[in-house]
C-alpha cells in the first residue's frame, strides 16, 4: 500500500493534538516545567560552594593559587630597548613585600609614573581597567630571557606560566606575541602575567611623557598575541579580543548548554512517548486505535504531538536559564548557529523517538521498554562524555567523526557548532545523513510497531525483530 | 446480493504457530455472521488481518468490494476481546477522539456520543473519567465507540464478555438494531446460545483452518444425526417399538426420540392406540452439539 495511503494528514494531526493535549495537561509534566527552573538554579549553584570549598576557581582552571608564585618571562627584542630591568626589580620586591605585609596586590603603591597628567589620567585609568587581569592579587615573579625561544623552553618545560615577546609590533601596535602552557579544557583563555606586563610595559616607557608612540601605548598598552605551547606542538589560540573572561566562560559554556536542552528535549519528548506506549500496551488501547489508524499515522502523531511538548518544556527551560544571559549581552550566537542547532535537535528526535517507539513496542511493559531506551539514551549523550575533546578540538578527527555519524551527530554537531561551527560541506553531510537514518528509522519503527505493538509477554528475541522489519 | 466481506485463502504464521491456515470467508451485506471457534483457534488474527492490522502471509482480504485500504477504516467499527480506553480521560473526550478519528467533527463525534449515551441510559457519565465507572458501563463506552461514525461494517469480537444478563440483553438490542439498519456484522462469540439466536450465518475455525461455514440453520441441519422427534400424548414404550428416549413434558406431552426407520412403525402404533400426534420433526443438534463435534 503506498506511503500515501497510510498517511492520511488529518489522522496524523488528531493524533498530535490529542498527545499533546494528554501530556502538557498533566500534572508531572506541569510540576516539572515550573520545578526544573528551580532545581537547574540550586545545580548551578552547588558547583560555585564547591569551588569555593576546594580552593577556588583557580584550581579548577589549571591556574596557580595567589598564595603560590607565577613565573612570568619577559622578552625584550625591541630596537631601542623598552623594558627597563629596574621596573622588574621593583616588580618583584614589590611583589614580595607585598606578601610579607599581607596587603592586595598591587592596588597599593602605584608607582608615580601613572600619576599622568591632564586628561591623559582619565583615558589611563579606563584603559587600565579595561585590561583587567586574573593576576590581580596572585603573586608574579617576573623574569627576562635571551630569545623567544629561551622564553618558549621555559614555558614548554613548566618553568614559566606565559612568555611575552615585546617587539618592533608592539611599539608600532601594541601587539605582543605570548606563549603559555596548554590550558585546561574549561579555561576560557586565562593565564598569570598579562596586567604584570602592561605594568611594567608602561613604567618603562612613562618617564617623561613624551609625545609619538609612547603615549599611545600608555593608554592601550598591551594585545597579547597568544600561542598555547604543549608537548605535541605549538598552536595559535583563537583571540578573543577585549571580552572578559567571565564572557568567554559563558560563550564557552554555550555549546553545552545547547546541547544539554537539545538532549533534554529528545529524551523528555521521546520518553513521554515511551511510557504513552507501554501505557496503551498495557491497558489494551493500541488495538481500539489500529482499527482506525495506520501504524504510521499513530508512530507519526505521537511524535510530533509528543515533541510539541518536551519543545515547549525545554523551551521554556531555555528561556528561563538562556534569557537573561542573552539578554544582559553576556552571550551571543549566530541566527545561522542557532537555525543550525534547531536542525540537531529536530533531525535528532525524529531519529531517537522513532527508535524509542520501536523499543516501547518490543518491549513487554514498560520497566523493559526503559531498560532497552537506556541504550539509545547513552548512545545519543556519548558526545557529553568527552566534552573536553569538543571544547579543545573541536575540528579533530574525533569531533568530526562522531558529528557525522548519525545517532551521535545530533549532540556532536550542535556542540562544534556552538563552539567555533564546522565546514560547510561536513554541515550539509551530517544533515543528510541524519534526515535518511531518521527516514529509515521511522519506516522501520513503524514496521516494529505494526506487528509488536500487539504482542504480550516475552520480548522477542533480535531474528525476530528483524524479520518483522523485512516482512511487516 | 454484494460481499461487504470477501477473504480468499489467508495464512499468517507466529514464529512456530500456524494461526491461520488458507480461510476463505464471505460476508454478505445485511448479515450478522458469527465467527465462532474455541481459544486460540485463530479467530482474533483471522479479524486482525481483516482489519489490516496484521499483513497476511498470503491471500488477499477485500472489503466492500473492493481490495482492504486503510481508508476503509472509517466505515468499519471494531470492538477488540482485550479491550480498553484512555482511563484518565473523561467518556465524552474518549468518544470525541474515536469520533474524529472516523472521520467525524468535534462537534459530530460529541452529538454522536451523547446519543447513544442517553440511548444506553448512562448520561450521567458523560464527563465522568472512565476509570470511575463500573465494567459494564465501561463496555457499553467501548461499544460506542465502535458505532461512532455510522459504520457500514461492524466487527465485534466477544461483546457480551464481562456483561450481566440485563446489559447482555440490551447488546442484543443494540445488535438488533445495526441489523435493522442495514449494518453487516461480524460477531466472534464464544457463546452459543447467542450466535445461534443472532446470526444468520456462522463459520467456525479451528486449529487455524475453517471447518464448517454456511447458514446458521443449515449448519445444524448438515450436522445432526438420522434422529427424529414426535410429541405425543399417548405412551407406547414397551410395545414393541424402539424408541431411543422417551421423556415427559410438563404439558402433560411425552417426546419420543426414534431413528429415521422407526418413525413409521411408531406413528402407526401410536394411531392404533387412538393416540394424537402434535408434532414430528427432524431432530437438529443445537449449534454448541455442532461446535462441540467439530472441535472434537
Amino acid at each position: 500500500m503506498p506511503l500515501a495511503d497510510r498517511v492520511q494528514p488529518r489522522r496524523v494531526r488528531i493524533v498530535a493534538r490529542r498527545e499533546f493535549a494528554a501530556t502538557v495537561t498533566r500534572l508531572g509534566y506541569v510540576a516539572t516545567l515550573f520545578l526544573m527552573p528551580l532545581l537547574m538554579g540550586a545545580v548551578a549553584v552547588l558547583p560555585a560552594v564547591g569551588i569555593a570549598l576546594s580552593g577556588g576557581e583557580e584550581s579548577m582552571l589549571g591556574l596557580k593559587k595567589a598564595s603560590d608564585v607565577s613565573v612570568v618571562v619577559v622578552v625584550d627584542e625591541t630596537a631601542e630597548g623598552v623594558v627597563e630591568p629596574r621596573w622588574i626589580a621593583w616588580h618583584n620586591e614589590d611583589q614580595a613585600q607585598a606578601v610579607a605585609e599581607r596587603r592586595l596586590l598591587p592596588e597599593r603603591d602605584r608607582p608615580p609614573e601613572m600619576n599622568l597628567p591632564g586628561p591623559l589620567a582619565a583615558r589611563a585609568a579606563t584603559a587600565q581597567r579595561d585590561w583587567g587581569g586574573f593576576d590581580e592579587g596572585a603573586r608574579i615573579l617576573l623574569k627576562t630571557a635571551e630569545s623567544s625561544d629561551a622564553a618558549r623552553a621555559l614555558v614548554r618545560a613548566g618553568e614559566a606560566e606565559s612568555a611575552w615577546i615585546i617587539g618592533a609590533d608592539w611599539v608600532e601596535h601594541g601587539v605582543a606575541p605570548v606563549f603559555i602552557p596548554e590550558l585546561a579544557p574549561l579555561n576560557p583563555g586565562i593565564y598569570p602575567g598579562r596586567l604584570a606586563v602592561a605594568r611594567l610595559l608602561r613604567r618603562s616607557i612613562a618617564k617623561d611623557i613624551p609625545e609619538g608612540w609612547q603615549t599611545a601605548r600608555l593608554l592601550q598598552v598591551l594585545e597579547p598575541d597568544e600561542t598555547e605551547v604543549g608537548r605535541e606542538g605549538e598552536e595559535p589560540r583563537a583571540q578573543a579580543g577585549n571580552q572578559d573572561a567571565m564572557e568567554r566562560g559563558l560563550q564557552n559554556l554555550l555549546p553545552i548548554l545547547f546541547a544539554s536542552f537539545f538532549a533534554m528535549t529528545v529524551f523528555v519528548a521521546s520518553g513521554y512517548l515511551l511510557d504513552g506506549i507501554g501505557e496503551e500496551k498495557e491497558n489494551r488501547v493500541l488495538e481500539v486505535l489500529l482499527a482506525s489508524l495506520t501504524p504510521e499515522e499513530l508512530l507519526l502523531g505521537k511524535m510530533i504531538g509528543l515533541g510539541a511538548a518536551g519543545l515547549l518544556q525545554s523551551g521554556f527551560f531555555a528561556l528561563v536559564g538562556l534569557g537573561p544571559l542573552i539578554a544582559l549581552d553576556l552571550i551571543s550566537i549566530s541566527p545561522w548557529a542557532l537555525l543550525g542547532m534547531a536542525t540537531c535537535s529536530l533531525l535528532g528526535y525524529a531519529l531517537y523517538a522513532s527508535l524509542m517507539a520501536a523499543s516501547g513496542a518490543i518491549a513487554g511493559n514498560r520497566q523493559e521498554g526503559r531498560q532497552i531506551s537506556a541504550v539509545w539514551t547513552l548512545t545519543a549523550a556519548s558526545p557529553m562524555f568527552i566534552l573536553p575533546v569538543f571544547m579543545s578540538q573541536p575540528d579533530g578527527t574525533v569531533a568530526t567523526a562522531l558529528s557525522l555519524f548519525p545517532l551521535t551527530a545530533p549532540i556532536a554537531m550542535t556542540l562544534r557548532l556552538g563552539v567555533e561551527g564546522a565546514p560547510a560541506w561536513q554541515i550539509g553531510l551530517c544533515f543528510t545523513l541524519m534526515a535518511a537514518t531518521a527516514w529509515l528509522a521511522w519506516i522501520g519503527g513503524s514496521r516494529i510497531f505494526r506487528v509488536g505493538i500487539l504482542m504480550t509477554g516475552a520480548r522477542p528475541p533480535l531474528r525476530t525483530v528483524l524479520r518483522w522489519l523485512r516482512d511487516a | 446480493m454484494t460481499a461487504v466481506l470477501q477473504v480468499d485463502s489467508v495464512s499468517k504464521r507466529f514464529r512456530d504457530v500456524q494461526a491461520v491456515d488458507g480461510v476463505s470467508l464471505q460476508v454478505q451485506a445485511g448479515e450478522v455472521f458469527g465467527l465462532l471457534g474455541p481459544n486460540g483457534a485463530g479467530k482474533t488474527t483471522l479479524i486482525r488481518m481483516i482489519l489490516d492490522i496484521y499483513r497476511p502471509d498470503t491471500g488477499s482480504v477485500a472489503v466492500f468490494g473492493h481490495k482492504m485500504s486503510r481508508r476503509d477504516l472509517d466505515d468499519i467499527g471494531y470492538l477488540p476481546e482485550e479491550r480498553g480506553l484512555y482511563r484518565r480521560r473523561k467518556v465524552i473526550q474518549v468518544l470525541d477522539y474515536l469520533g474524529r478519528l472516523k472521520g467525524l467533527s468535534h462537534a459530530e463525534a460529541v452529538a454522536e456520543g451523547e446519543r447513544w449515551l442517553e440511548k444506553l441510559d448512562i448520561a450521567e457519565y458523560r464527563n465522568k473519567k472512565l476509570e470511575a465507572l463500573s465494567k459494564g458501563n465501561q463496555q457499553k463506552i467501548q461499544l460506542i465507540g465502535t458505532l461512532i461514525g455510522r459504520p457500514k461494517l461492524l466487527v465485534w469480537d466477544e461483546p457480551f464478555s464481562g456483561l450481566d444478563p440485563v446489559n447482555v440483553s440490551k447488546v442484543r438490542e443494540m445488535l438488533a438494531e445495526q441489523r435493522e439498519a442495514g449494518t453487516t456484522v461480524i460477531l466472534s462469540t464464544h457463546l452459543m446460545n447467542q450466535a445461534e439466536a443472532l446470526c444468520d450465518r456462522v463459520g467456525l475455525i479451528h486449529g487455524g483452518h475453517l471447518v464448517l461455514d454456511g447458514p446458521t440453520d443449515e449448519v445444524r441441519a448438515q450436522h445432526g444425526s438420522d434422529a427424529w422427534v414426535v410429541e405425543t400424548d399417548g405412551d407406547v414404550r414397551g410395545d414393541g417399538v424402539v424408541v431411543d428416549r422417551s421423556t415427559t413434558l410438563a404439558s402433560g406431552l411425552t417426546r419420543h426420540t426414534v431413528r429415521l426407520d422407526a418413525v413409521e412403525p411408531l406413528l402407526a402404533r401410536l394411531l392404533d392406540h387412538g393416540a394424537t400426534v402434535r408434532s414430528v420433526q427432524p431432530m437438529h443438534p443445537t449449534l454448541e452439539e455442532v461446535f462441540l463435534r467439530a472441535v472434537g
